[in-house]
């Protein structure tokens, strides 16, 4: 009988103890299989699409940050078949020196000024849709309005009045972020002339679509090509390629190219192109826009 | 010789409850780094979710996206460029208190401790070493260290902006 309940203790005493060895956690192993049934696929807005808001003159879907001001200078030099007299078309540029500014999530605005003609431009760039990286928004989508003022002086044989040298821009960019390394963008644009100046045929209302895509070569340097097919156009004008490279460094976007167009806003660069890449009309030139971004607007979000 | 046997086995029991495993956990911890080079290098993530068991072990883990910046443009870099979030969109570290024995956690008070183990980072696994701190009170714990990670190590090039990152860990458990 006390046998038995001995045994009966020592069995007790063995179970027990048995069971607490047993509830040795490993934290490790929680932590893995936490992280394994965390791990969804996640859907968020895809970043970076494009380096910059432009691509060589092209706008491109990317919004500045609210509080954001992106610094831009643009130089357009002459064709380099001028050969070295000129160094090249070095010393003859055009220049643009603009002011972004991200207003609000999805919104941005900009001024500028292009030393051809004088002409200030500015514009607002708003984001109707986000591509994201899960399922529900396969494209990025942004609406701009733009418009530009030559303010050169033509001269007393060339009237022309403020309105006659004011320009409207209407585009609506389209764009997809096919990979980490692929995207590509399409924009339908109106360009609006109160007045033709300078060239013939064409309309007051002129039509284009543009075709981007950058396709990046290492983290911080991309290829990128650019045109602009125009479905109406002034006589003797040429469609706008260019063909660049964008270095980011961070800080500063460096956006070199080579185009035959001189123009750096919208109206100029579709369809006042007077030079081709190739025949007699040749007139391939170098230019570079540099993209400074700083915060003034303090605390973010 | 009934009552004595039951005696033995309910005292068993008890002495049993008192060595099962205490594990405290968090979801909002906080983990913030600066660059002591570069005053515009601060982030801090408040959703890290950690576990700290009286065996000695410790368990970090957290998305490395969500590491708020002040600056919105340093924020995509580092997503986009620096830690690539979206290869790599967690960092998790798994270590066991060196001193082990120093620390009571049924005793309130504060020790100083070290903690060592593996550091998951950038598709980088690397041995790292921390110290300090343990606050108990009233049974439950909050860590506190501080340590240098060197963003080379994790195969991070961020040499434009900075070398080495000070990183602050600072989680409640509950």
């Amino acid at each position: 009988m006390i046998f038995s309940k001995r045994l009966l203790a020592v069995l007790c005493l063995g179970l027990i103890t048995q069971q607490g060895f047993s509830q040795q956690v490993d934290l490790f192993k929680m932590q893995d299989s936490t992280n394994a049934a965390n791990a969804k696929p996640v859907n968020e807005p895809v970043i970076n699409t494009f380096y910059s808001t432009r691509l060589v003159n092209s706008q491109t879907v990317e919004i500045l940050s609210p509080g954001s001001m992106d610094l831009r200078v643009s130089h357009r030099f002459s064709p380099v078949n001028q050969g070295i007299y000129d160094m090249f078309g070095l010393d003859l540029a055009s220049m643009r020196l603009g002011f972004d500014f991200g207003i609000v999530k999805d919104l941005m605005v900009g001024i500028g000024r292009t030393s051809t003609s004088k002409e200030y431009d500015w514009f607002v760039k708003y984001r109707l849709m986000h591509q994201k990286t899960g399922a529900g928004a396969p494209l990025s989508i942004d609406l701009l309005g733009a418009m530009a003022i030559k303010t050169l002086d033509f001269g007393p044989s060339f009237p022309a009045t403020t309105s006659d040298k004011t320009y409207y821009t209407a585009q609506v960019l389209i764009a997809s972020k096919l990979n980490n390394n692929t995207s590509i963008q399409v924009s339908p644009t109106y360009n609006r002339y109160n007045r033709i100046i300078g060239f013939t045929g064409g309309g007051l209302d002129m039509f284009s679509i543009g075709f981007l895509a950058r396709q990046k070569i290492s983290k911080r340097v991309s290829i990128n090509a650019e045109y602009f097919w125009q479905v109406n156009r002034f006589d003797n004008t040429y469609d706008p390629l260019s063909i660049g490279v964008d270095i980011n460094t961070g800080g500063h976007v460096f956006q070199l190219h080579f185009t035959n167009s001189t123009g750096m806003n919208e109206h100029t660069f579709i369809h006042e192109t007077t030079s081709s890449w190739t025949g007699k009309n040749s007139g391939i030139r170098w230019g570079f826009n540099i993209s400074r971004i700083f915060n003034i607007g303090g605390k973010k979000k | 010789m009934k009552i004595f046997v039951s005696f033995i086995i309910a005292a068993l029991f008890l002495l049993n409850t008192a060595e099962a495993q205490k594990v405290f956990g968090t979801r909002n911890g906080q983990i913030s780094f600066s660059s002591a080079s570069d005053q515009d290098v601060k982030a801090v993530n408040n959703e890290v979710a950690s576990r700290i068991a009286d065996n000695g072990q410790i368990t970090f883990s957290l998305l490395t996206k969500g590491f708020k910046f002040k600056l919105a443009e340093m924020q995509d870099h580092f997503n986009d460029q620096y830690v690539e979030s979206t290869k790599f969109p967690r960092a998790d570290f798994k270590g066991t208190l060196v001193n082990l024995g120093e620390v009571n956690f049924s005793k309130d008070g504060a020790y100083k401790t070290s903690v060592k183990g593996d550091l998951t980072l950038h598709g980088v696994t690397k041995n790292i070493t921390a110290n300090g701190t343990i606050n108990i009170k009233d049974g439950k714990p909050s860590v506190s260290c501080q340590f240098i990670l060197v963003m080379k190590d994790f195969n991070i090039d961020a040499a434009k902006v900075t070398d080495k990152v000070t990183v602050d860990v600072s989680c409640q458990y509950q």
